[in-house]
């Protein structure tokens, strides 16, 4: 799908979960806004990620905001579940309310004081360039920004959380929140990069020939890419190999923020990306400017 | 938003608590939950809730017999966009599988084993043949309808040809105990806008619509749609119903419809008393003094949560093509804090526009509409 999507800014936070799930509470004191009450940590996680992307303090009312997250409101429904079948009870409103999917994007909305259309979607590890996808779109109904986000929470159990993901033992976990200020900045804005196209392609072979066409100067491959399937010397252009964030469902936009800090003018980025129980690779392309 | 061009509804297929047509008794089923000592009036689709196969099975009658319909070529349906709304999407399988572990004492039980709203859209792509890659929505009772929304825009700005968008909503305890826990359940009946209303009754269904993007002549399209954030509240639109207006009036403006222009509206109706008076109010803002015949589908089949917007369309449009708008079942004492009216009896459906609204948790109020051609 070609989008030609400008990005303004971004930025985001994210942190490697080991044993202990950290508390969010120093990184939350240091910035602007409070959390709503009776939000969860996914909210938190959601502010701290805002925080980090210039002009999210500053947005029209009517700003959209596209909220992806592969796994969603999962500590939130965890709890409700082990209130259900481990103590037999009702679960609280509060944790019902949290569980439901787009309560971190109502929070977040309400947080910022913005109230344009909002929409939560989740594509498992490619729920990024789903929303960007959809940002593609509403760059041509509304002449305003976009603010497309992403987020992803470790919950309490780190080790648990492993057995369900099917993540090997030794796999750092990791969480995090990053953003993206897309779509019309106003006349004065100047994008600092382009979203060419994002999309799916079936084969090594494809993506290959697909990269040649494009002629990108760097890519990066992301944790969920087999690189037996796809070999880093295979590939045309340079490899960026960002430190890992630790292993969340949309840590590409991790990597997507790391590729956008280390490219130059000029330089085209092709992010390569993939979902667990598929064989295909999902591909965006980034111009920076 | 921008304006529409009205987009054709190719075919669909509906499973809910009535069947595919909103005729008969209402009639829910009583549903005794043991373990947390529920007991509510459910709109159910059978007795086979404890069976975890039952989701793909029913996803894949419905989702067969939309395609079926639609008249699409399998290298058309290999190219189709695919869109899922869902507030629960495969939660059950999850559900049952904890507990299972649960009762064979199992030290590591994880709970939410299955995370991620893809792994139904995924199977749906696999079962069918359909490359695509999925949008899987997640705006609680908005989720099929904004799917369908988006499924629009991407027809509209020549994505893609051809788009099936399926809502689907079945039974979880985490939801039941959920609104059980909120008190918004009623004890017998479903009776929105109703002065003796006693809060919603929940149900499951699924439904699945194929659009297109040519123009084919068919007897339904899709005239567009509007939505408002509202963010007053989590748990409900602000009852003065300034931002249900305002999706109504963005609605009128994308189908390019007067206020008087429209013939009747499909209600959320959701049974509470927070929605009627959001609900009331937003129609009284927007349609003032022109208000359309009002009518409203859950209390044939319940509120169906993420599927509703998918499934209400269905089933209003059979009704349509039967050649009436039907009746509120259970209407019987008017409020008279909002002199809203739904109707009582079914009436001639004429060919038009029509508006059907979705509100719900989280902000979200999208309003459809439909066009019926002839």
């Amino acid at each position: 799908m070609i989008l030609d999507l400008p990005i303004y800014a971004f930025g985001g936070f994210s942190q490697r979960v080991t044993d202990q799930l950290p508390t969010l509470k120093p990184q939350l004191d240091k910035i602007g806004w409070r959390p709503p009450r009776r939000s969860d940590r996914l909210t938190q996680l959601g502010l701290l990620g805002l925080s980090a992307c210039a002009g999210t303090d500053k947005l029209p009312k009517d700003t959209p905001l596209l909220l992806a997250s592969g796994e969603a409101n999962l500590s939130s429904t965890i709890l409700v579940n082990e209130q259900l079948y481990r103590h037999a009870s009702i679960p609280s409103p509060i944790s019902f309310i949290n569980s439901v999917n787009n309560s971190t994007a109502f929070y977040l909305n309400q947080t910022l004081g913005i109230s344009g259309r909002s929409l939560s979607v989740s594509r498992d590890e490619c729920s990024l360039e789903a929303a960007m996808q959809i940002a593609g779109l509403w760059q041509h109904e509304v002449s305003l920004p976009i603010l497309v986000g992403t987020v992803d929470e470790v919950p309490v159990e780190p080790g648990q959380h492993k057995r369900r993901m099917g993540y090997p033992a030794e796999t750092i976990l990791g969480e995090g929140s990053f953003w993206f200020l897309c779509g019309q900045g106003g006349s004065a804005a100047v994008p600092i990069a382009t979203i060419r196209y994002c999309g799916t392609l079936e084969s090594a072979e494809a993506t290959r020939d697909f990269m040649q066409s494009q002629d990108v100067s760097h890519f990066i491959l992301t944790a969920g890419i087999d690189r037996q399937r796809l070999p880093l010397d295979s590939l045309p252009g340079s490899p960026l190999e960002p430190a890992s964030p630790g292993r969340f469902s949309t840590q590409n936009a991790y990597y997507l923020a790391q590729g956008l800090e280390s490219l130059t003018r000029g330089d085209r980025l092709c992010l390569i990306n993939g979902k667990r129980r598929s064989s295909r690779f999902s591909l965006a392309v980034i111009d920076k400017h | 938003m921008r304006e529409f061009r009205s987009i054709p509804l190719l075919g669909s297929a509906c499973v809910s608590h009535v069947g595919d047509r909103l005729t008969g008794e209402v009639s829910p089923i009583m549903l005794h939950y043991q373990k947390t000592q529920i007991t509510t009036p459910y709109f159910a689709l059978g007795d086979d809730r404890e069976r975890e196969e039952r989701q793909l099975e029913i996803l894949e009658a419905v989702v067969e017999r939309a395609l079926l319909n639609s008249g699409l070529h399998p290298q058309e349906i290999a190219k189709t966009g695919l869109f899922m709304g869902s507030s629960s999407y495969d939660l059950r399988t999850s559900e049952l599988a904890y507990r299972r572990q649960l009762d064979d004492q199992e030290q590591d039980a994880v709970p939410v084993m299955h995370t991620g709203s893809c792994r139904l859209s995924d199977w749906v792509g696999r079962r069918f043949s359909i490359v695509s890659d999925p949008f899987n929505i997640n705006t609680a009772c908005t989720s099929s309808a904004n799917a369908l929304l988006l499924a629009q825009e991407m027809l509209q700005q020549g994505i893609i040809k051809h788009a099936l968008v399926i809502g689907l909503e079945l039974f979880n305890e985490t939801t039941l105990c959920g609104f059980a826990g909120l008190q918004l359940l009623a004890t017998e009946h479903l009776c929105p806008f109703d002065k003796e209303r006693e809060g919603l009754l929940l149900g499951e269904g699924c439904a699945a619509v194929v659009l297109g993007s040519d123009d084919r002549d068919c007897e339904f399209r899709l005239a567009g749609g509007g939505t408002s954030f509202d963010p007053h509240s989590i748990t409900g639109a602000n009852e003065d119903g300034t931002s249900i207006a305002a999706a109504l009036r963005s609605a009128l403006h994308a189908s390019g419809c007067a206020a008087s222009e429209i013939l009747a509206i499909k209600l959320q109706g959701s049974g509470s008393l927070s929605n009627d008076l959001a609900e009331g109010r937003g129609l009284a803002l927007a349609f003032g003094r022109e208000m359309p015949l009002l009518t409203g589908i859950k209390p044939y089949i319940g509120h169906t949560l993420g599927a509703c917007g998918v499934l209400e369309l269905v089933l209003f449009c059979r009704s349509l093509a039967d050649g009436y708008i039907p009746a509120t079942p259970n209407f019987t004492h008017p409020d008279p804090v909002l002199a809203i009216t739904p109707l009582t009896s079914a009436r001639p459906a004429l060919a038009g526009t029509y508006l059907l609204n979705t509100f719900g948790f989280g902000g979200n109020n999208t309003v459809l509409a439909l066009e019926k051609r002839h």
